[in-house]
């Protein structure tokens, strides 16, 4: 039996986007107040003048929109999901039936993952506090998550997400405002995790080494297969390392850790960033007001998923 | 054609005598058989006036006052070679390939060497890598400080030491036994955890006593860790 629809943390953006176009309420409020202005033109028209033409259209008109009114009053309540939310309603429904998992890797999620305790090592160092992966999942019956780090010591959370950024093109700035996704995301953890705020943190850590090499692959078959040494290929090398790599130093180490060889093309390196510009955080408050909108978009996926 | 030559164009055919079980688990050899009498050659171990001791790789050794740390033994290149010359007397080193790896260099070596019982020539490959060397407190992975000569000397020292790991397959003689794990006791540092190493960066990080102490419950939740605490902890004293 499939269990209860409970919205994961990093994908309640996904429910919360709203349907395109009107609501069934909105358009039944619409016609309503549309009813009323016309009846009120058409008080105004004198008795004599109600049979020309333009005046019999305006009756007419009224006479559609108290036809159609009853049937959109009936349907006003009707939940309309957007069609991002039923997709991925569906999906899990199919999931969970199948019992399966979709798979979302591409390349940055993948350094993300690889990166996360780079992540915690960078965060620990400039905060000056111990993070541990944290094995504990919070629930409720409405949502569920796995925030990232917690503190060994006192078993508690710690309100901070870790997101590793895949080069710094894509690490944000700080006039920059929140992706949605982990505002939301923010939100559930500090709702389950009893907080009053909760705080993405964004890392620029190296690209680890197997990342990096296929980069360079990728580049090389762009390129047209030349020969390695060629100046255009190991050029476009530089910049892929360049991109890659923040601290060659600890590059280096986690290279030689893999115990694959990496081949350097960059025999200048001058470009380490340093640690304290490599992090950047955004913090999001609880509003219990959106918490109450997502437990009403929960009840709503759950009827959907009921007529499916 | 001298008879070097013709030795080894014409291989000697014979077929190399299998020991028994006995044999092999009574570590004895068949004293017919001149293949293993090489065998047995090259596993003696070396003279031990060939044996030099390494004055800056270390190894932990146990002694009865406890374990301290000395020099690891090794073969010189030059003695290496000599043993080539006298044994086998024709060899060739071939360099497969040469390149460089992280801030380092590396060479592929292959000895080539007359079988002096069989008569064919045979091979052993070995592999030698050598850190770049870097000017005096910069990091081995800044580039821009390699000191003169650094490369040449580089590919040099990974060459030699590549000729070395390819005759270490002959066997004792050669010096593969120098270092080996049951000889010695090997330095009990453990390999830390991710965790560990962010324990250590952090008591790295501290500045005064109270900082480092701060961290003590987490220390020991990582008992790996205590030496690292220890040390800092002493050196605000």
């Amino acid at each position: 039996m499939t269990p209860l629809f409970r919205i994961r943390a990093s994908a309640a953006s996904l429910i919360m986007t709203d349907p395109v176009g009107k609501t069934p309420m909105e358009k039944y409020l619409e016609a309503v107040s549309t009813l009323k202005e016309k009846k009120e033109k058409w008080g105004l028209v004198p008795v004599e003048k109600r049979s020309q033409v333009r005046n019999s259209e305006l009756k007419a008109s009224i006479d559609k929109l108290e036809s159609e009114i009853p049937a959109l009053e009936k349907s006003k309540e009707t939940v309309v999901l957007g069609e991002t939310a039923k997709s991925y309603a569906l999906q899990w429904q199919r999931g969970q039936r199948w019992n399966r998992t979709a798979d979302f890797s591409n390349k940055y999620t993948q350094k993300g993952s690889a990166c996360e305790e780079d992540g915690f090592d960078l965060v620990a160092t400039l905060k000056g506090i111990m993070l541990y992966k944290n094995p504990i999942k919070l629930e409720n019956e409405w949502a569920t998550g796995t925030p990232d780090p917690f503190n060994k010591l006192t078993g508690k959370l710690i309100n901070k997400d870790i997101k590793s950024s895949w080069d710094w093109t894509t690490f944000p700035y700080k006039s920059d405002k929140l992706d949605k996704v982990y505002e939301w995301q923010n939100m559930i953890y500090a709702w389950l995790g009893e907080e009053e705020s909760w705080t993405t943190t964004y890392c620029l850590v190296n690209t680890p080494p197997n990342l990096l090499r296929r980069e360079k692959e990728r580049k090389w078959y762009d390129l047209g297969g030349p020969d390695r040494n060629s100046d255009s290929y190991v050029e476009a090398c530089i910049e892929i390392e360049k991109r890659g790599i923040y601290d060659m130093e600890l590059f280096l180490k986690r290279a030689a850790d893999d115990g694959e060889p990496f081949e350097l093309h960059c025999k200048d390196w001058k470009y380490d960033v340093p640690a304290n510009e490599r992090i950047m955080e955004f913090t999001t408050m609880l509003e219990m007001e959106k918490i109450e909108a997502l437990k009403e978009r929960v009840i709503q996926v759950r009827k959907f998923l009921e007529t499916q | 054609m001298s008879k070097t030559q013709e030795i080894a164009i014409q291989p000697r055919k014979f077929v190399t005598a299998l020991p028994t079980i006995e044999d092999l688990y009574q570590m004895t050899v068949p004293q017919d058989d001149n293949v293993n009498a090489l065998n047995v050659l090259l596993d003696k171990p070396p003279h031990k006036d060939w044996v030099k001791v390494h004055p800056f790789i270390k190894k932990k050794v146990e002694t009865p006052s406890g374990p301290v740390n000395v020099g690891i033994d090794y073969l010189p290149i030059g003695r290496v070679e000599w043993l080539l010359k006298r044994i086998f007397k024709r060899y060739r080193i071939e360099v497969l390939r040469e390149g460089t790896s992280f801030n380092g260099v590396y060479v592929v070596v292959r000895v080539h060497y007359l079988h002096p019982i069989l008569g064919t020539m045979e091979f052993h490959d070995g592999i030698g890598a050598q850190q770049l060397q870097t000017k005096k407190d910069s990091s081995p992975a800044d580039l821009a400080n390699i000191n003169n000569g650094a490369i040449s000397m580089a590919f040099g020292i990974a060459k030699s030491i590549a000729i070395k790991d390819a005759c270490d397959h002959f066997g004792r003689l050669f010096g593969s036994d120098l270092n080996r794990a049951e000889n010695i006791a090997l330095p009990d540092v453990p390999r830390l955890t991710r965790d560990e190493e962010r324990l250590v960066n952090l008591i790295n990080l501290c500045t005064s006593k109270d900082q480092v102490e701060a961290l003590k419950g987490q220390v020991d939740l990582h008992e790996n860790v205590l030496p690292y605490y220890q040390e800092k902890y002493d050196s605000f004293i």
